[in-house]
């Protein structure tokens, strides 16, 4: 059983009554992977949404013909971190691959199904979250957006 | 005047019922803009939430210091397509700053404290309007990160940890500072990452500077004021700071 405490300090189920972290809690399996243990490829469906509760995850890159590497890591995600947005946006596939990149990860996994029927059943703790997950994706969103100039060339004084 | 029939179609009204569209419909005004004016600029504070009826506006990062360009344009926002969200999401300012692309533009401002007055009283409408607008701004992540896919092979890597302790410490703020920085670079070599906890969570928030062929510092209590010396004197100079180096 994922514990409350840590439920209500992940950054998407901020702002969340305990009636309904408990619901949230109920959507929660833990799942346990071992080092260099692939979570996902880049391009499956997203059907779930992660959290890390303990360890580190990378998120990679998957070059065309390389092999998986920590080169190829774009960003890591630790502990009370999530990944897995791409589950709420169309095309509904991974970006990235994830993979265990400690000695062992500990995450939880929330169905994509199961959550957004709880959202519909309770549209003020889906308005948090989604709340939430619009304000992470935002700041996101701004570091692609000066790297997108970065990467242009664009005139900078 | 804005038409009901124009907003039904707009992509973060998606899902919005006939009746509760009427009632957004009451706090939406309609405004002409001439080419090349400035709608609101990075940093304003967000009162509206803007919607393109005719015409099309250029969304641009204009680097501290400098004036606008063309060339600065993030993104242009077209019919019935959503600008401003910002508005709806801490810390309610403006990210960039928005220009009329056209010879003219016309323009619906919906104001933001009345929508979040309305998703207070219908958390339906707000759940359902939340969601297109994470939808929204996600597709346009995933294009930008399409277009400015960097080397994973950069000479230089800065991740800056951004997991819940270091957002509490300030780790946003520094990331904030480190764009600025970067803006004001030309150099390409260097790639900004994310990163989670190291586990000196009392120490955050941390940034990993790796430079190829001398390995790696860890800075600690990382701010601003201080990512902004150690981009200009670690990354561009070469000289670490060691009054700041993790202990």
């Amino acid at each position: 059983m994922i514990s409350l405490e840590f439920l209500k300090d992940v950054e998407v189920f901020k702002g969340l009554s305990g009636d309904q972290l408990t619901a949230v809690q109920a959507c929660c399996q833990k799942r346990e992977f071992k080092q260099d243990a692939k979570l996902f490829g880049e391009g499956e469906p997203t059907g779930h949404r992660w959290i890390v509760l303990e360890g580190q995850v990378d998120l990679r890159c998957e070059l065309p013909g390389s092999v998986p590497s920590e080169e190829n890591t774009i960003s890591s995600v630790s502990a009370g971190g999530a990944i897995g947005w791409s589950c709420f946006v169309s095309p509904y596939q991974y970006r990235l691959s994830g993979y265990c990149a400690s000695g062992q990860c500990e995450l939880i996994r929330i169905g994509k199904e199961r959550i957004i029927r709880l959202f519909e059943l309770d549209t003020g703790l889906g308005y948090v979250v989604m709340s939430n997950m619009a304000a992470v994706l935002s700041v996101e969103d701004l570091i692609a957006c000066r790297m997108r100039l970065q990467g242009s060339g664009a005139s900078m004084p | 005047m804005v038409e009901l029939e124009f907003m039904k179609n707009v992509e973060i009204f998606k899902g919005v019922t006939d009746s509760h569209l009427a009632g957004i419909h009451d706090f939406c005004t309609e405004k002409i803009y001439r080419y090349a004016h400035r709608l609101f600029a990075e940093g304003d504070k967000a009162y509206y939430l803007w919607i393109v009826k005719e015409g099309s506006v250029d969304l641009r990062y204009d680097p501290p210091g400098g004036g606008t360009s063309e060339k600065n344009t993030i993104s242009s926002i077209s019919t019935q397509k959503t600008f401003g969200w910002s508005n709806l999401v801490p810390p309610y300012k403006y990210r960039l700053s928005a220009y009329c692309a056209n010879e003219s533009c016309r323009i619906i401002r919906i104001e933001k404290n009345q929508l979040l007055k309305l998703f207070g009283q219908n958390s339906k409408i707000g759940y359902v309007m939340m969601s297109n607008l994470t939808e929204i701004v996600g597709v346009r992540y995933h294009q930008l990160q399409d277009s400015a896919w960097v080397s994973p092979h950069a000479g230089v890597k800065i991740s800056v940890h951004m997991a819940t302790c270091g957002i509490a410490a300030g780790a946003r703020e520094v990331m904030n500072a480190l764009m600025d920085e970067m803006a004001k670079t030309d150099r390409l070599d260097i790639r900004i990452m994310t990163a989670g906890c190291i586990g000196m969570c009392d120490k955050g928030p941390n940034v990993t500077v790796e430079i190829e062929g001398e390995g790696s510092v860890i800075y600690q209590k990382v701010t601003p004021d201080k990512m902004c010396r150690i981009f200009n004197n670690h990354i561009l100079k070469g000289t670490i700071e060691t009054d700041l180096v993790l202990t």
